[in-house]
């Protein structure tokens, strides 16, 4: 960064451009300072008027086309040359735009000839021959999605169908003429979807979500864990979506995570297994057992100290079946260690891959259930208290109130059948029971919302199918419309569509709700709810969004000692020193704070290496901080000729430092350097009682430094941005101001930004337990990368 | 005696108190309603009161295309200011402020709110986890209502 220029020079340059010069010797001026305000605006009247005409026509004169009159929310893709995405009271100005463009009236198509138009035809009879096989009830085989060319294809596709159209309705791989088919891999993995064969090339390195056309007009999406996810609305939304998560509902594709489900015959191997990968111990609470309610938190594989990352499992042991679902990264190793538990037991147990069998749609926001619940409409003949529950928690306000992990299962109508969204009639209005003797019940377990018949058809695969029997076309579904008066709301569900949809409904976090339907219904009832006037979509940026807002970490940045935040971590880094070394050499300033050296400390991610081995190798000069800080840098002097480096002052851990990479020769990969503190572990409990060993280099590398995640807040004004540097602020009751060096700092701030919902910068971070064990405030301080400011921070454990 | 047995029957645990908004509203009463905070700024309170009654009267608001005037809009009688527990003493201020140029009724009530206990919340040993327990109370709170009626014209 070049130094910024005088402050005060610029400030006043900036004044100046903006006042105008006021004119005093007029002959308005009656006496000397008192001014004839009619006779001045009269002498001036015609300038006034030509001057806001003016501004009006330069206003106008910029807005060139037509859309760009029209505000963001209305503006759509493509605008400029498509008349159709334009709102139909301005097209015909639209159209008169593009005709007067420079190019003159658009040029006409150009027309196929020859071999092109030979291409296409075949094309077409491609596409017409694989929806024909989905209408007799088929599924195109391996040979059309393989290699060969298109006429071969043409080929095995007219061969199935002629295969289907003999055979007997009953033996059909499908029951619908959509295509929609249930897959899920019976212990082992599931077979990817390939989509239309339209796309399917486009499909084969990353799976598509069932809503990924309705995305991919208006989404930015990233290619992330084998799957094609939203990130963001194209628009600019930071503001709108804080607002809505305050007020309204947004609602996100979350098919993307991965699902699995476990059957165990037995009852007590069903138990050991959860005992096993929950973080409870001895006893499982009865509604987690049974199914009344979901748990949402760390999911174990292997010993207590393997976590691996937050997930939501759902049990419900009549039926034996549990449910796990997981952030897509973590689906491998969760599969396989689930695998391996389920092959050692005796009894009748199985693992299905449900990945691309489920879906999910997340909703976020107080009013999440009361504007989903105008989509979902419950079949009436169902268990009465999941309709009672439903029908509560559709008419009010969750503010926090409904605890986390309420559950409620039943079955909804084709939501298509609806034109319009429906509010759930109100509950039956009495007084004596409300909303607040709801949660009551529902902590105390007197109230069963799970409907038994749809948890079972949503949790196996003959139940799955049975939902899409006859699901109906978009094409099919208007034909029904045009059949009634235009004023009918909603069509003749049983007769039309008989098709039930098992849904589950949990809510998995502090304001925040899941429902998991089957795959194929995930877009029929997306694409219902978005018409929802509460609802707002959004992506993975928006979810991160609000976790932040929440003060709460975000999987996987926010956790950085785990495999998945580290790899993220890692790759951050990688791209930000890419991005700076394509700087300009004029534009860096390598003195600034952090950039001085970046091999020793790096300024482009969460260098934990870095403060592991500054910790560890003060702990094995066995001098305290002041004492080396005491000592000049002297020559380098070895330990009985090793690599082991004397460690008498700061100059010296931090050359070593930097070498101890290149020392470590091991087969194995070191570990991630740092570790989520547990005072159970012994060397944990002695890091911060500082009374730990370190015997030499090698350990050094091997050991992970015991770290607490927290939130911070700034005290005063100010920012922070991602990466920024936490500092120890003493001992003592008062916060002291800190040195600038590295050897001080603390921790990282892993999210960092402006908060909308608290009104000044907060940050998820993580820092030294013994820092935070140590201090007797909750204070800190923190600076950000490359500046030299330290801002006082308040913080709490999350 | 009762303070007694409120002794006797206090939970040990971390206390969570919820929000006694439950009901659904509409967008215009969440226009027409404010609910005062015990953290609420009184002046901020003031101004903020003032701004929906601004909108209302035509002197003030004098845009072409007045939605206030129009619609479900022209329904609307009054602003209501609410503020339970702690906060009642700065409602009642704020319509002694406010009767100086408007009219002010004052109502009050109570008003059902639920209380959320968790048990054994700060031991952090695996065995205790199991044991974890939440406890919701119901409680009655008192509060008050203004009723700052708009001046149109």
């Amino acid at each position: 960064m070049p130094p910024k220029g005088n402050i005060n020079a610029k400030k006043a340059k900036l004044y100046n451009s903006r006042t105008i010069r006021t004119q005093l010797s007029d002959p308005s001026f009656t006496e000397k300072e008192k001014l004839n305000i009619a006779d001045f605006l009269r002498a001036r009247e015609f300038e006034i008027s030509s001057f806001e005409r003016s501004q009006l026509n330069t206003k106008y004169a910029s807005s060139t086309r037509v859309f760009q009159n029209l505000p963001r929310t209305m503006r759509r893709r493509t605008a400029s040359h498509n008349v159709k995405r334009i709102p139909s009271r301005l097209r015909s100005r639209a159209l008169r735009e593009m005709q007067n463009s420079t190019n003159g009236v658009p040029p006409k198509k150009k027309r196929s000839r020859g071999r092109q138009i030979y291409e296409l035809q075949v094309r077409r009879k491609l596409l017409k021959c694989s929806s024909l096989l989905k209408k007799v009830g088929g599924l195109p085989n391996d040979k059309v999605y393989g290699n060969s060319n298109i006429r071969s294809k043409i080929q095995e596709l007219t061969k199935q169908i002629k295969e289907l159209e003999s055979s007997d309705k009953e033996r059909k791989p499908l029951n619908n003429e959509v295509g929609s088919y249930d897959n899920t891999g019976i212990n082992a993995y599931a077979s990817r979807p390939r989509g239309n064969i339209k796309y399917y090339k486009r499909q084969k390195e990353n799976v598509w979500l069932p809503t990924h056309i309705w995305h991919a007009k208006r989404f930015h999406l990233i290619k992330q864990h084998g799957y094609q996810i939203p990130q963001s609305p194209t628009q600019k939304c930071f503001k709108s979506m804080n607002r809505q998560n305050k007020k309204g509902a947004v609602i996100f594709d979350t098919s993307y995570y991965d699902t699995i489900i476990v059957e165990i015959k037995g009852e007590e191997e069903y138990k050991s297994l959860l005992l096993n990968i929950t973080k409870y111990k001895k006893r499982l609470p009865d509604s987690f057992l049974n199914g009344t309610k979901t748990y949402n938190n760390w999911i174990y594989l292997g010993d207590e100290t393997n976590k691996v990352g937050k997930a939501m499992i759902y049990s419900n042991l009549s039926i034996n079946k549990i449910l796990v679902r997981v952030y897509p990264s973590l689906f491998l190793s969760v599969f396989e260690y689930l695998k391996s538990k389920v092959q050692n037991y005796f009894s009748e147990s199985n693992i299905y891959d449900c990945r691309y069998s489920l879906g999910s749609i997340d909703l976020c926001g107080p009013q999440a259930i009361p504007a989903i619940s105008k989509v979902l409409h419950i079949v009436k003949d169902q268990n009465p208290a999941s309709l009672k529950v439903w029908k509560f928690l559709a008419s009010s306000n969750d503010s926090g109130i409904v605890p986390v992990g309420t559950t409620i299962a039943f079955e909804i109508w084709d939501p298509r059948l609806w034109k319009k969204p429906t509010r759930v009639p109100p509950p039956q209005m009495n007084t004596e029971f409300t909303i607040n003797d709801l949660v009551v019940s529902l902590n105390e377990g007197n109230c069963d919302g799970i409907n038994k018949t749809s948890i079972e058809h949503l949790l196996s695969s003959e139940g799955r199918t049975a939902s899409y029997k006859d699901q109906l076309s978009i094409k099919a579904i208007s034909k029904e419309f045009n059949k009634v008066s235009p004023l009918t709301n909603s069509i003749q569900h049983k007769e039309v569509a008989p098709s039930r949809i098992p849904v589950l409904v949990s809510k998995i976090g502090q304001n925040k709700w899941t429902i998991i339907v089957p795959w194929y219904w995930v877009l029929p009832i997306w694409i219902s709810a978005v018409h929802v006037r509460q609802v707002l979509p959004g992506g993975l940026k928006q979810l991160h969004q609000f976790n932040f807002e929440s003060l709460n970490p975000t999987f996987p940045h926010d956790f950085p000692f785990l495999a998945d935040g580290w790899f993220a971590n890692e790759a951050l880094g990688k791209l930000n020193e890419a991005k700076y070394s394509k700087l300009k050499k004029s534009s860096v300033n390598t003195a600034r704070p952090d950039f001085e050296d970046p091999d020793l400390f790096s300024p482009f991610n969460c260098d934990w290496t870095a403060i592991r081995n500054f910790v560890f190798l003060r702990k094995l000069s066995k001098k305290s901080v002041e004492d080396l800080a005491k000592n000049e840098p002297t020559y380098v002097r070895h330990i009985e000729e090793t690599v082991h480096r004397e460690l008498n002052s700061l100059h010296d851990i931090k050359q070593q430092s930097k070498e101890i990479s290149n020392i470590y020769t091991g087969t194995t990969p070191l570990p991630i350097p740092i570790a989520l503190y547990n005072k159970n572990i012994e060397f944990h409990a002695a890091f911060v009682a500082g009374s730990y060993e370190i015997e030499n280099l090698v350990a050094v590398a091997n050991k992970q430094l015991p770290v607490i995640q927290i939130a911070i807040e700034l005290v005063n004004k100010g920012t922070i941005s991602d990466g920024a540097r936490l500092y120890f602020a003493g001992t003592g009751a008062e916060p002291i101001p800190p040195k600038l060096d590295h050897f001080y700092t603390a921790g990282f701030a892993t999210s960092g930004a402006y908060n909308l919902s608290e009104g000044h910068a907060t940050a998820i971070g993580l820092i030294r337990a013994d820092v935070k064990l140590q201090s007797n405030h909750n204070f800190l301080f923190i600076r950000n990368i490359g500046k030299t400011t330290f801002h006082l921070a308040k913080f709490h454990e999350i | 005696m009762s303070l007694k047995i409120a002794k006797q029957s206090r939970i040990n645990g971390k206390h969570i108190k919820h929000s006694a908004n439950t009901k659904l509203v509409s967008v215009i009463e969440r226009e027409t309603t404010f609910l005062v905070k015990s953290k609420t700024p009184f002046i901020s309170a003031v101004k903020q009161i003032q701004r929906s009654l601004d909108k209302f009267n035509k002197k003030i608001n004098k845009k072409s295309t007045n939605k206030y005037q129009g619609g479900d809009y022209k329904k609307v009688k009054y602003i209501v200011v609410k503020g339970m527990g702690k906060a009642m003493e700065k409602t009642l201020s704020l319509g002694v402020h406010f009767e100086e140029n408007y009219k002010v009724d004052v109502f009050t009530g109570s008003v059902e709110v639920l209380d959320e206990f968790k048990i054994n919340e700060n031991a952090s040993d695996s065995e205790d986890e199991d044991d974890e327990e939440t406890i919701y109370k119901k409680r009655m709170v008192s509060y008050v209502e203004l009723r700052i009626w708009l001046q149109r014209e």
